[in-house]
């Protein structure tokens, strides 16, 4: 898909959004009395969202937009699978802990990044993968006291 | 004269050593986030936001201040001795400071670069502190409709100035309020766009939403191993500022300084602008223009002196108005608030000891960093060549550590994650992140002030034009929403009086 059809899609899709958010803010209440209600300033935004994305939508369509290079597909990948990869951090570390998650992670995201076997690479990934959350754990476990997750082998 | 003293009584108060390795550790940080493509200040401090505020009061602006101005130091050794600027306010240099490298003059543009960025750190710390006591006292005779009125017009500014497209702008302004508007209503009560999720009740968090949006969104875009640069050589002994080269380019100097400063302390505009005035300025009054370009001394001067200026000049809106004018000092303000501190005037009344030790760190960081930068340049050169895959990963987990620490849950790590694809988008589409992030963090105080001011006023909306400093605002706004649709207009019109004298 190309950048300027993205940008016609996000214009449209803001379209509709800011219509959502005009609704609800009615649904909040809008005015009580005379004075403003919870709902008052998500009409106020809702409206200004609408509005300026349909200005939008009419610039992408009438092709006045003039954007820079979408993203290569193969970055496109890379960062898929790296969100997918902190998902799994979120996922599994009430049941392994932050560290050991966060080593699997760096494991992972070196090898999304940087997608090679070579033994080279892996001894410096590897030692920097099980070392740095040793010292993450330290620093935020230890020194600042913040509840770290914990899970096996008290990591 | 008084602003000096308790500027002296600051410098005191920072030297304390938990405030001293805060500094140094922020500044260590910031060379080496100026001196890394695609990590600018802005995702520098993002990042390091949780880690700071965990160190608590002083220390912690100081460590987040010092990442922010270190990394105007850090930027010019890359752009000096591989041709590639670490951050944005760092691209002037490379004009003149890479071909110098070339000619094997590497040595003399990085002194050159060092001096410059500590003589404008010098003018704009002095700026810093002796505007904005005045500033701040002008300040506190601001009821909250003048706030109200100069939040509005600090926001129109930033929209309309921050990017090539100010529609854009205003949407992605009206999507942070937004987003600040997401839990429990603070006068009303009712709970907002939270769609059942107990994680949301509370707001979302305006750090972890700058963690993802610059943080990530950064990492993101420079995901490319490639470093095409070549390492230009130079000696350590050559790296000293030489006395000869900082008498001769003087006026750069100065003219760089108070250039950034002027432009830095307006909303919107940033550190990049500020270089690329103070060098245009710096050949337009040069007897020798033709030199610029092809490794003059004074084109590295001004630009330098220029960045460090604007950096310390763009935080006085933030400390005396509680408007960050800029993605780093939003961040910043985020950090304030997280350590339950409210920037503005009244800060320098409630919180002056804060206010002058977090000034004294910057004097103190400013001179560490002439030291730090000299002898770290040949680490600082070669961190371009620690692979992305490694190096990222790193960041990636201090950014998991540092959110979690924020309130001791992983849900913010899924919202930094969203923020951090959804700045992406925007950021491939045009539209600029701070005006997002600025209307997430100023979006519930102006929706608070105005809707406070209207319940005692009984709905009247006149009361926002009674009082003349804020009407006088409110028409500043205008103007300042109008320019673009001005400027278009006029373009076009001039356009056509072009077209019809050369058919005529």
């Amino acid at each position: 898909m190309s950048i300027t059809r993205v940008d016609q899609l996000v214009a449209l899709v803001l379209v509709f959004f800011g219509f959502y958010i005009i609704w609800s803010g009615f649904d909040y209440g809008y005015m009580r009395g005379t004075t403003p209600g919870p709902g008052f300033f998500p009409v106020l935004i809702g409206s200004v969202i609408s509005c300026l994305s349909a200005f939008n939508l009419y610039r992408a369509l009438a092709g006045t937009e003039k954007l820079s290079s979408g993203i290569a597909s193969g970055d496109i990948v890379k960062i898929a699978l790296i969100c997918l990869a902190i998902a799994a951090v979120i996922l599994v570390t009430p049941f392994i802990g932050l560290t050991l998650a966060v080593m699997a992670f760096m494991v992972a995201t070196g090898l999304i990044i940087r997608p090679s076997l070579k033994p080279g690479f892996l001894a410096k990934l590897i030692p920097v993968a099980l070392l740095f959350p040793l010292f993450l754990r330290l620093a935020f476990g230890v020194w600042l006291r913040i509840p770290v997750p914990t899970g096996p082998f008290g990591l | 004269m008084e602003v000096f003293v308790l500027l002296f009584e600051g410098v005191v108060q920072a030297a304390s050593p938990t405030t001293l390795l805060a500094t140094l550790f922020g500044v260590i940080i910031g060379l080496l986030i100026g001196a890394l493509p695609g990590l600018g200040p802005s995702a520098g401090v993002a990042i390091m936001l949780p880690v700071a505020i965990s160190l608590g009061g002083v220390p912690a602006l100081a460590c987040l201040a010092g990442i922010y101005y270190g990394s105007m130091f850090g930027g010019a050794v890359t752009s000096i001795l591989l041709g590639i600027p670490g951050d944005p306010p760092s691209v002037m240099t490379v004009m003149d400071g890479y071909p110098m490298a070339k000619n094997g003059e590497a040595g003399r543009a990085l002194g050159m670069s060092v001096f410059a960025s500590f003589i404008g750190g010098l003018i704009g710390l002095f700026g810093l502190v002796t505007l904005s006591v005045p500033i701040a006292s002008a300040a506190l005779a601001f009821g909250p409709t003048e706030m109200t009125a100069l939040m509005i017009f600090a926001l129109s500014l930033v929209s309309v100035l921050g990017g090539r497209n100010a529609i854009k702008g205003f949407v992605a302004l009206a999507l942070g309020f937004w987003v600040g508007m997401i839990g429990l209503d603070p006068i009303a009560g009712p709970i907002r766009f939270t769609w059942g999720s107990m994680d949301l009740f509370d707001g979302v968090d305006f750090s972890v939403v700058a963690v993802g949006l610059f943080g990530l969104t950064a990492m993101f875009l420079s995901l490319n191993e490639n470093v095409t640069g070549r390492l230009q050589k130079f000696k350590f002994s050559s790296l000293f500022p030489r006395i000869k080269d900082a008498i001769a380019a003087r006026i750069d100097l100065v003219q760089g300084s108070i250039t950034g400063f002027f432009v830095g302390v307006l909303p919107g505009i940033g550190a990049t602008a500020a270089t690329m005035m103070a060098y245009a300025t710096s050949k337009r009054m040069s007897k020798t223009p033709e030199k610029y370009g092809t490794g003059h001394i004074h084109g590295i001067a001004a630009p330098e002196a220029a960045n460090n200026s604007a950096s310390y000049a763009s935080m006085i809106p933030l400390f005396t108005l509680g408007i960050p004018g800029s993605a780093t000092t939003a961040v910043m303000m985020a950090g304030l608030l997280m350590l339950g501190l409210q920037p503005g005037p009244l800060l320098f009344v409630n919180n002056g000891d804060f206010i002058w030790a977090v000034f004294g760190s910057f004097w103190i960081g400013n001179v560490m960093l002439v030291f730090l930068t000299l002898l770290l340049t040949p680490f600082l050169a070669s961190i371009l060549f620690i692979a992305v895959a490694i190096l990222y990963p790193i960041v990636f987990a201090i950014i998991a550590f540092g959110v979690f620490a924020i309130d001791y849950s992983m849900s913010g790590l899924m919202i930094a994650l969203v923020a951090g694809v959804v700045g992406l988008v925007l950021l491939k589409l045009d539209y600029p992140p701070v005006p997002l992030v600025l209307g997430l963090i100023l979006g519930p105080m102006l929706e608070r002030n105005i809707r406070r001011t209207m319940i005692q006023s009984e709905g009247n909306l006149l009361v926002f034009i009674e009082r003349p400093i804020a009407l006088v605002l409110f028409i500043m706004t205008l103007l300042v929403i109008a320019w673009p649709m001005v400027r278009k207009m006029m373009g076009k019109r001039s356009n056509a009086l072009l077209e019809d004298s050369n058919s005529g």
